[in-house]
């Protein structure tokens, strides 16, 4: 499993022109939320106000105390208690808003990588190690919700913030107002800057990092081998010097991010210095707040704090005769505000500061989601009986050079037919295009005379199935395993498929019979019993044609007579095409291919060819004593 | 509880390695933090000498001091994380290398089952987990209680009656705050183990994505993984629903001292015994103090969280080893003779070994057979000291095995893996790996003696070796043996994968380089025995001897016990 990804992280036009796309793309699922962002962003918006409002009182409040009316103190107390179980209920009515948009965002995008995986060429799986799309698939995608969601939202929050506050702020007193308002574009201008100056290191840092975590899935990999050599501690004191290395270029962002945090800090204490400078010297010299245009202009806002304060404290405030109490109260609370009013710009900030991150994620997640899916014929391909032609064959992977080289051969319904050659000469890639997992090149697979091309994949494996090298089984019981060849299948017709192929009496001496898990790819299991498994999973499939591919390339001496006979059980009546280096398999089949470099060497009998001193003569003398020797060229009708 | 405080101990005792860092940081960061109390002092200052009494001056100087309380408070708190961040990079380190040794020291098997198959996430992310814990954690939880009760102090120093009414609401704050968390907790827990059946179902569902496409089961599989993701979805959100709901509850009751604050200090103002200052003060600490305590919940929450991932990573460390020691003498000398003499196995409660002998005379080739599960490659351990066996001894010429260092053993004997591994590098590299200080032309001698000379010494391996042979493969492994020059040979099922012709040529090719020393080769195919000189026969514990002896066919038990 390989987790590394040697993607440079996309930085500056590049990562803004990613992240537009990607908004593009991702816009649409959002759409159907459409009911519930707009409730997030009304209670955005009330939050705003309640906050505001919270302030205006506590000002208000210390204003009344300046000039000594006791009464409207404790209505004040009672309206920022009502005020914070109404921000409060806003704050809930957010939250679940935003959950419930989570929830369904992390399914569906989950659910569409994961189908888009599931429904690619095979050949892009061999290309990239599973692993790597299941950190897509997983924590790109969480990145990329949590980019989509809160990050977003966060912005849109800040802005909302942003404005009511300048509104609110001009409103009470632009020279007051200005010190505060200069200091939020400070903010924004020192995070584009750091962000920026971050770009080279954020950089190195993920390319170290995945550096890192290929070193280290390959030394796990690589264990026994390590034992094996007595390399311990060679590979631990490599492995320390590439933490220390890794730690060096952490360290060197780390630092630098911390000079954007502490710059932002900073820039809270300023303003708060600045406020009490110019707030306090007006006030001395008499200016009197909450005047002029902006006042006027905030008036009309009034009725709306209004609902929410109670007017009995709105009307006292209004009335508050003495300047210098409404600028104490003002001044006091602003210095208590400071921070809860600066906090979401410096939130904005950060985010800015993770757009490169993003983009990369959103890149990452789009490579899938742009996969080509695999293509497929429209037509459906009727029962067949089985007979089974390759005309004039070729093949390459992708843009790489042909692997398989005019190849010719036929079987006729209920015969079986077999492939031989050495490893890597193209016996497996012939096996795929029967069932469709590639499309050839040129020439044509037909079956019955329909050529496969114009097929859907998924009416060709109906009928005609690939069993694989190896045994592969899914975490589940055996029952489940079983099933999966055909889901709709009771527990008799399950347990009739095992016993059919004799593969009853394996499985019930399991632990739990037919309710043993198998584990993690079949692991609790030996490789006889995994065999016998997918052997009864094809059986319930019960297709016309079928492809065994090497299935049984290591064979369990110790079943290996109940894997042969439960082979050709699930053969009989059945077209069959087999690649085996098993000679009693190869043995029971009525023709033979020998393929060498994409090419079809020999052909005939088996008999004849072991005879004959040709490649299967050579073949089967390197196998001599592997395993006992039946007589050669008996039928296949035999049990 | 035990548990958890161990778990707790385990992790935090990385970063603790570093205690003087540590104390610095702490004391510089709660120095930094003093200077955040400054400012409601200052402002206390500023209203009541400088608007109030009208002194131009001190709104200067109280501006000033603001400014430089935030240039201390930054400049502290800068210097205090920056030592932190590199405690917290050598702590990830050390813990890395830790799990890693582990790791090494365990069996194949052992690794699996400690690890539940995901070592690598064990060594990233959660190994990085301990990065957060540094950073945040229990020293910013003890941070944050000694800062909060500091503001506590100040503002009682100021107002006594007026605070203490104010923070009455607070205690069921902490209350309600833990009773949360621990109610989370348990749900934090099964979200973690929903998220890695889905991460394992994915990887499962690709991995066996020629089986998925097969028998046409796309939809199907990725209906089931849906089904796993919607269930861990929507657990998520019912935790954080749950949550919500709490925080808002306990929002709205740490609401309440400020209306408290300004109803009771608003009183004491009017009544003359504090001033407009005070009470702006005290209303400014105890919104402090009120968002310190939602920092401290916070907090614990990480210092909760953080024990279910020392629990997974003790898992690890606490996998019992399968070799007794990893010292003993460094100087072995050239082995000739090994002994085992009722020896005795388990792997994961299973005997794999019941009392076997074995004698392998200097020189010797011997084939060891039997089916799947008889404990082949587990005799192969034994005998190389790959593993200690739970019962009866191996000596070599008579000397206990365990008098050796491991790891100076195997320049002796080297037992190669079913699998040989190929990593990220050069032909060179991946053979040279096995004995760092050997020359340039002894690897190429190496190599070409394993019969690879068809690939240049330079030709780099990618992340995926598809473009490797079976046979090369093993041949690489054969080349790496080759350069330590051993004088035991041990190969575990070279052939298994590997077709006649390229088996036969393979099987030559080792007996080409044998170069008298001894030679044991485990594996499934009859074939090998007819390049032996002895075959020794392992059966399954339960399968009757008889049995085994007709299916191993050419097998000729003779000094080996049959068990």
């Amino acid at each position: 499993m390989t987790v590394t990804s040697h993607e440079a992280p996309l930085e500056g036009k590049e990562a803004r022109q990613a992240l537009l796309k990607a908004a593009r793309r991702f816009l649409p699922y959002l759409r159907p939320h459409w009911f519930w962002l707009s409730v997030a962003t009304l209670m955005a918006i009330l939050n705003s106000i309640a906050t505001i409002a919270v302030m205006y009182t506590v000002m208000a409040g210390i204003g009344q105390i300046v000039i000594g009316d006791m009464s409207a103190v404790r209505s004040t107390a009672i309206n920022l208690v009502v005020l914070t179980v109404a921000e409060n209920i806003i704050r809930i009515i957010y939250n679940s808003a935003m959950i419930r948009i989570n929830e369904s965002l992390s399914v569906t995008i989950r659910n569409d990588l994961v189908v888009r995986l599931h429904n690619v060429q095979l050949s892009r799986h061999v290309s990239q190690a599973s692993g790597e799309w299941v950190t897509r698939v997983l924590f790109e995608a969480n990145r990329f919700r949590g980019f989509l969601t809160k990050s977003l939202m966060e912005v849109a929050n800040s802005v909302i913030w942003f404005l009511a506050f300048a509104v609110f702020l001009l409103a009470l007193s632009p020279l007051v107002a200005l010190p505060t308002l200069v200091t939020i574009p400070l903010m924004v201008w020192i995070a584009v800057v750091w962000t920026k100056r971050l770009r080279p290191d954020t950089r190195k840092q993920r390319e170290s990092w995945d550096q890192m975590v290929g070193y280290l899935d390959q030394r796990i990999e690589g264990l026994a081998d390590i034992r094996s050599f007595g390399q311990e501690e060679a590979v631990l004191a490599d492995l320390r010097a590439r933490s220390e290395e890794y730690s060096t270029i952490h360290n060197r962002l780390s630092r630098k991010r911390l000079w954007l945090t502490s710059h932002l800090g900073f820039s809270v204490f300023l303003a708060l210095g600045l406020l009490i400078f110019f707030g306090g010297l007006q006030i001395i010299n008499g200016h009197q707040l909450g005047s002029g245009f902006f006042f006027d202009m905030a008036a009309g806002m009034m009725p709306m704090t209004w609902m929410l304060m109670g007017t009995d404290t709105m009307m006292a405030s209004m009335g508050m005769a003495s300047g210098t109490a409404l600028a104490a109260g003002t001044l006091a609370a602003f210095a208590l505000f400071v921070k809860r009013m600066l906090n979401p710009v410096r939130d904005l900030a950060h985010q800015l500061g993770q757009s490169s991150d993003i983009a990369t994620s959103a890149r990452r997640i789009l490579d899938v989601l742009d996969l080509e899916e695999e293509r497929s014929g429209a037509d459906t391909l009727p029962p067949v009986e089985g007979s089974v032609a390759f005309e004039d064959v070729t093949f390459a992977y992708g843009d790489g050079p042909d692997v398989l080289h005019g190849i010719t051969l036929r079987a006729e319904p209920g015969q079986h037919i077999g492939i031989v050659g050495t490893s890597g000469a193209g016996k497996s890639t012939l096996m795929q295009l029967l069932v469709r997992l590639y499309t050839p090149t040129g020439g044509t697979v037909s079956i019955d005379g329909h050529d496969l091309t114009g097929m859907s994949s998924a009416s060709v494996r109906s009928q005609v199935l690939l069993v694989t090298q190896e045994a592969q089984l899914f975490d589940g019981t055996v029952t489940e395993n079983i099933l999966f060849g055909q889901p709709g299948a009771t527990e008799e017709q399950v347990i009739d498929a095992a016993k059919t192929l004799g593969a009853h009496e394996a499985i019930m001496s399991l632990r739990n019979g037919y309710e043993t898990r198998v584990g993690e790819r079949g692991s609790r299991l030996s490789v006889g019993e995994r065999q016998l498994i997918a052997l009864a999973r094809a059986m319930l499939a019960d297709p016309r044609v079928i492809v065994l591919d090497e299935a049984v390339s290591s064979v369990d001496p110790a079943r290996q007579r109940l894997v042969l006979s439960a082979i050709r059980r699930l053969l009989e009546g059945r077209t069959a095409v087999v690649v085996a280096h098993w000679l009693p398999l190869v043995e029971d089949l009525d023709q033979v291919f020998v393929i060498e470099d994409g090419r079809i060497v020999e052909s005939g009998l088996p008999v004849e060819l072991f005879t004959a001193g040709g490649r299967l003569t050579e073949l089967c003398d390197a196998q001599e004593g592997r395993t006992p020797r039946n007589t050669p060229g008996k039928d296949n009708a035999h049990v | 509880m035990n548990d958890s405080l161990r778990a707790l101990r385990f992790i935090y005792g990385y970063p603790l390695r570093y205690r003087r860092e540590m104390t610095i940081a702490t004391v510089v960061m709660f120095l930094g933090l003093l200077g955040n109390i400054a400012v409601p002092l200052l402002t206390r200052y500023a209203i009541d000498v400088g608007v109030l009494g009208g002194a131009t001056e001190t709104l200067l100087y109280t501006s000033l001091g603001v400014l430089l309380a935030g240039a201390a408070t930054t400049a502290l708190l800068h210097f205090g994380k920056r030592i932190r961040f590199s405690v917290a990079s050598k702590a990830v380190n050390d813990l890395r290398e830790d799990l890693f040794r582990k790791l090494i020291h365990l069996g194949p098997a052992d690794i699996a089952e400690a690890s539940g198959g995901r070592a690598l996430t064990r060594l990233i992310s959660d190994a990085v987990s301990v990065r957060g814990l540094t950073n945040g954690g229990l020293l910013e939880l003890l941070n944050q209680v000694l800062v909060t009760l500091t503001m506590l102090a100040t503002a009682i120093v100021i107002d006594a009656r007026t605070t203490l009414l104010a923070v009455i609401p607070m205690v069921f704050v902490i209350i309600g705050n833990f009773t949360v968390q621990l109610r989370l907790q348990k749900a934090f827990t099964e979200l973690k183990s929903q998220f890695t059946k889905l991460l394992s179902g994915v990887g499962e569902s690709l991995a066996n994505i020629n089986v998925v496409k097969s028998y046409g089961r796309e939809s199907d599989a990725s209906g089931r993984l849906d089904k796993v993701n919607q269930a861990h979805a929507a657990r998520d959100g019912q935790m954080k629903r749950t949550y919500s709901r709490w925080e808002a509850i306990l929002n709205v009751i740490g609401g309440l001292p400020t209306p408290i604050a300004l109803w009771v200090g608003g009183q004491g103002v009017l009544n003359g015994t504090s001033t407009v200052g005070d009470l702006v003060a005290v209303v400014a600490l105890v919104m402090m103090f009120q968002m310190s305590i939602h920092m401290l919940a916070m907090h614990t929450n990480g210092a909760f969280r953080s024990v279910v991932t020392a629990q997974r990573l003790l898992r690890v460390m606490d996998a019992p080893s399968v070799i007794a020691g990893h010292d003993g003498r460094t100087d072995v000398p050239a082995i000739g003779t090994v002994d085992i003499r009722g020896i005795d196995v388990d792997i994961a409660g299973r005997r794999v070994l019941d009392n076997v002998d074995l004698h392998v005379e200097p020189g010797a080739v011997i084939a060891l057979t039997g089916p799947t599960g008889s404990g082949k490659s587990t005799l192969l351990h034994v005998l190389a000291r790959l593993r200690d066996p739970d019962g009866g001894t191996v000596t070599y010429d008579g000397v206990d095995a365990r008098a050796y260092a491991p790891e100076s053993l195997r320049r002796h004997i080297v037992c190669l893996p079913q699998r040989q591994w190929v990593f990220e590098g050069t032909l060179a590299e991946n053979v040279h790996f096995v004995r760092p200080e050997a020359t340039d032309e002894q690897v190429a001698q190496a190599v070409t003696a394993a019969g690879l000379s068809h690939i240049p010494l330079d030709r780099r391996f990618g992340a995926s070796t598809l473009d490797l042979s079976a046979g090369e493969r093993q041949r690489i492994g054969l080349a790496r043996a080759l350069l330590v020059n051993p004088d035991i040979l041990l190969l575990d099922n070279p052939t298994a994968n590997l077709d006649a012709e390229t088996e036969a040529a393979l099987l030559q090719t080792i007996l080409k380089v044998r170069n008298g020393r001894t030679l044991i080769i485990a594996s499934q195919q009859p074939a090998v025995t007819r390049y032996v000189d002895r075959t020794v026969s392992l059966a399954l514990p339960e399968v009757p001897a008889q049995a085994v002896a007709s299916l191993a066919g050419a097998a000729t038990p003779e000094g080996g016990k049959v068990s």
